[in-house]
């Protein structure tokens, strides 16, 4: 017996909002295989992503929030840093839906350019290739300083002996500024 | 125990968990709600009021069989409990109560 099958692009998406263990996937498939049109199937999924991207962005616990011991900071700033749901990985504030515009992005390259994730792959190897190198170029060269000098001679015990009192060297920064 | 009063959606939901009855599940909740309540429902809105009535004790859930219908996944089979149950009947009474006396409501039309 032959089952009617979801697109593959809305089972990718179920999946993402419903785990195996909720009961929805399974409705909605068994729904499908009942008679269900794939268009009532896609209605469906896109209402689940979107009441879960709703839940994921009004939490509903009300814990104690950071400004009730910092009472001085502004509020918006305080609630923005609390909330992962609102940050970008970057540390600034999302605006708008947030994850819908990615998941939107995704999915419209997905869709109309699937090449393009070839060229993102590389793009991403390239950096890493590249970071890698600099990594290596510089460890070979050491850390840099002044030219003709070496980078560590300010803690170098015979060059600070000459330039700092032995006041100083005892422990005593107070007489070490008063020579300065 | 504090009176639990329910939203309407919830109410709806425990109605047709309690006229399905045993096996009850999200689609014939849903279908449930559809036929006599008149209106479409979201199977997604379906589950997302279950879980909330679950954290709350008023429904219980537990997995049912997977069968091949449904793509080798299991049911999640949900029953009222008893603090649901009561939840119903408070909900009912203070409904029934606010209808009572109200003129307009007098009648058979609307």
């Amino acid at each position: 017996m032959t089952y009617r099958e979801p697109s593959w692009l809305a089972a990718v998406l179920l999946r993402f909002v419903a785990s195996e263990e909720d009961g929805l996937a399974g409705d909605l498939v068994e729904e499908l295989r009942a008679g269900r049109s794939r268009a009532w199937f896609w209605r469906q999924v896109v209402r689940a992503a979107w009441m879960t991207l709703w839940a994921k962005r009004t939490p509903s616990q009300t814990v104690v929030r950071l400004t009730d011991s910092t009472p001085f900071d502004r509020p918006d700033r305080t609630f923005g840093l609390l909330d992962p749901a609102l940050m970008q990985l970057s540390g600034r504030r999302l605006r708008g839906p947030g994850g819908a515009g990615l998941l939107g992005t995704i999915l419209l390259i997905t869709l109309v350019l699937p090449q393009a994730w070839f060229l993102l792959l590389f793009s991403l190897l390239g950096g890493i290739a590249i970071a890698v190198v600099l990594v290596r170029q510089g460890r070979d060269r050491g850390i840099s300083g002044p030219p003709g000098r070496q980078p560590l001679a300010l803690f170098d015990p015979h060059q600070t002996s000459s330039i700092v009192p032995a006041s100083a060297r005892r422990g005593r920064p107070m007489e070490l500024l008063a020579g300065v | 125990m504090p009176r639990t009063l329910l939203t309407d959606f919830e109410l709806m939901i425990l109605l047709a968990t309690l006229r399905v009855g045993d096996g009850a599940y999200g689609v014939p909740i849903a279908r449930e709600i559809e036929q006599t309540g008149g209106r479409p429902v979201a199977l997604a809105a379906v589950y997302a009021a279950l879980d909330r009535l679950e954290r709350n004790g008023l429904v219980r859930s537990s997995l049912g069989e997977a069968t091949p219908e449904r793509g080798g996944r299991a049911k999640k089979l949900f029953a009222v409990t008893r603090d649901g149950l009561r939840a119903v009947k408070q909900t009912q009474h203070a409904l029934v109560s606010l209808w009572s006396g109200v003129p307009q409501l007098k009648g058979g039309r609307i």
